[in-house]
């Protein structure tokens, strides 16, 4: 692609804010939506990390006698069972683990890559920069979920092979995002200053525009956490995802699907959990996009 | 100009060259597909015989020169399968798939532009609040997930509509509602934010300055400056419905392209999956490309990446 479409993925904000008009009157009800955002987040991340004290059952235990139990009906299965009796709370608590994990750790992955090829691409220009952005062109073209399940079919199910994947399909949006960033501050004087200081490229590249570089970083990363979170329940619900018995939330959405019309807790418990968490990591995406100023997709 | 479109067409070509590569390693990493067509009693000679006749004992390099010489032919191998060539495979599901993706694709536009230029007008009053909130429910529900709720409301308890296939016109309501959401947010959100940043621009205040009325100020001078992030994403958009939707056509159980792609991966039908990948990526980069072209003739300040 070329320079037109990355101005626009970098126009694809949101709500850029205004220069002229302040939007004073609405921050008190924007930190309120933050604050609530902030609480939802930590308690879901730390019933995650909780997932094997707060759950009341094995996530794997079969119990055939309390099969397709209703929410609320049994003391012992608050959240109800599903068609094997196993325990839908425990399930959806270890499966907001495997959520985060990929979410958190693909994001890491990605990041690092991406920026590293991206301040590479933008600083040196040149040949690298043909490359790397000849990767990104590539990348761009190949409908993502097509290719996870070729390659799932290669190298198996597995975590590592899922959070691989799922670091794959970012990198090429923060590299081409971090280019951009890079291509103007490589102009800006104190980069100037410490090339005629003698300092070397490498310095440069991290002390002197890696700082400048955090929001954006900041924001991209906040984003595609939800944005992988979302992507790994779809690839759990085509069943390329998580082996089962373990529990994910994409996995437990489409089990429940054969029983939609006897038994609705199945499908819809998982699924709004999901929502909540991906929503409520962009909200506060957005949030640090408007309060940082940047502008990415 | 001419020089500008051969440069972004050769690109195109080149992008297209590296997706085709990536596909054929991977369809040989896959496994061996003679094992898989061959019965379990036949011998090592016939073993050896259908190697020689698929070309398969010739080295990777001149393999790969016959895939894309066979592939500019439109010959893109034969479904394991079916037995039948893999583009002709394809071919008869692509109606289908534009089936549901016209329409998201209309609507998304038609009603997706008016809704974001009325939010920016409207800028943090509560309709505004309340079509973002709604936008950003949008982007954070995955597909499947709307899909089921969709059945489960309109299918299970209110028995309005059919869940399942494609037999009446009907049958097409629900996956394309599944299928408006997350575009329609996307223009939306789009449309708002590009809209905000023209209303600041000099060019706006000028309009403004000069008396012109407010309708023509925004449709007239605002408007189509702040389009053109949003033909962007139209454009992505149109490439995103002839590659259809693995996800929601499994839903429904739609037999379009999607679930085309999702049957040939359980069955290990790479030839498949590979013309439906290289199909993707071709309408991608092409709508890509003409996309830019429009760019260019839109606004012709945009730099070209010939003169990068």
């Amino acid at each position: 692609m070329t320079e037109t479409t990355i101005s626009t993925l970098k126009t694809l904000s949101a709500s850029a804010p205004l220069p002229l008009t302040p939007p004073k009157p609405r921050r008190l009800r924007r930190h309120a939506t933050v604050i609530i955002s902030v609480a939802i987040l930590t308690l879901l991340c730390a019933a995650a990390l909780l997932a094997d004290v707060l759950s009341p059952h094995r996530p794997e235990t079969i119990n055939l006698r309390v099969r397709l139990t209703a929410p609320l009906t049994l003391p012992e299965h608050p959240l109800g069972t599903d068609a094997t009796g196993r325990d839908i709370l425990s399930r959806i608590l270890h499966g907001g683990r495997v959520s985060l994990t990929v979410g958190l750790l693909a994001t890491a992955i990605g990041l690092v890559l991406g920026t590293l090829l991206g301040i590479i691409s933008g600083y040196f220009r040149g040949w690298a920069d043909e490359i790397i952005m000849y990767l990104v062109d590539v990348q761009f073209a190949l409908p993502f979920v097509l290719l996870a399940v070729a390659v799932s079919l290669v190298l198996g199910r597995s975590l590592a092979v899922l959070i691989g994947l799922a670091a794959l399909s970012t990198w090429s949006l923060y590299a081409r995002v971090i280019r951009g960033e890079v291509l103007s501050l490589r102009e800006r004087e104190f980069v100037i200053a410490a090339r005629s200081l003698g300092a070397s490229d490498a310095y440069i590249m991290f002390h002197h525009l890696l700082p400048n570089l955090a929001g954006p970083l900041l924001v991209l990363g906040t984003l595609s956490i939800g944005r992988i979170i979302l992507l790994e329940s779809g690839l759990s619900f085509l069943g390329i995802g998580i082996q089962p018995p373990t529990p994910s939330w994409g996995g437990m959405i489409n089990e429940g699907r054969d029983y939609l019309s006897s038994a609705w807790w199945l499908s819809t418990l998982p699924g709004i959990v999901l929502m909540t968490l991906v929503l409520v990591i962009g909200t506060l995406g957005d949030w640090l996009r408007d309060r940082l100023d940047v502008k990415v997709m | 100009m001419a020089r500008f479109i051969l440069v972004r067409m050769a690109r195109t070509a080149l992008t297209l060259f590296g997706v085709v590569l990536l596909t054929f390693c991977l369809g040989r990493l896959t496994g061996d597909p003679i094992a898989m067509m061959l019965p379990q009693t036949a011998t090592m000679e016939d073993y050896e015989r259908i190697r020689a006749s698929l070309g398969l004992n010739e080295p990777l390099p001149t393999q790969f020169i016959i895939y894309v010489a066979n592939a500019l032919r439109g010959d893109l191998g034969r479904s394991i399968v079916f037995n039948r060539p893999a583009l002709d495979l394809v071919a008869e599901r692509i109606p289908l798939t534009l089936q549901l993706g016209l329409p998201v694709l209309i609507v998304s536009t038609a009603v997706g532009i008016p809704l974001g230029v009325m939010t920016a007008r409207q800028r943090n009053r509560p309709f505004d609040q309340l079509v973002m909130s709604l936008t950003l429910a949008g982007q954070s529900l995955p597909a499947f997930f709307i899909g089921i709720l969709l059945i489960l409301v309109f299918g299970v308890y209110l028995r309005w509509l059919p869940t399942f296939g494609s037999d009446t016109p009907a049958h097409l309501v629900l996956p394309t509602l599944t299928l408006l959401i997350y575009p329609l947010a996307i223009v939306v959100r789009l449309t708002r934010s590009s809209m905000l940043e023209a209303l600041t621009t000099g060019y706006v205040r000028t309009a403004q300055a000069k008396g012109l009325s407010e309708h023509v100020v925004i449709y007239r001078h605002a408007l189509r400056n702040a389009l053109i992030p949003v033909v962007t994403v139209v454009g992505l958009q149109v490439a995103t419905v002839i590659s259809g939707s693995a996800i929601v056509e499994t839903v429904f159980a739609w037999p379009g392209i999607g679930l085309l792609a999702v049957q040939s991966i359980g069955g290990r039908d790479y030839p498949v999956i590979q013309t439906i990948v290289l199909i993707s990526a071709a309408a991608f980069c092409v709508v890509n490309m003409l996309v830019d072209l429009l760019y260019f003739v839109i606004d012709p300040r945009i730099q070209s990446p010939a003169s990068r």
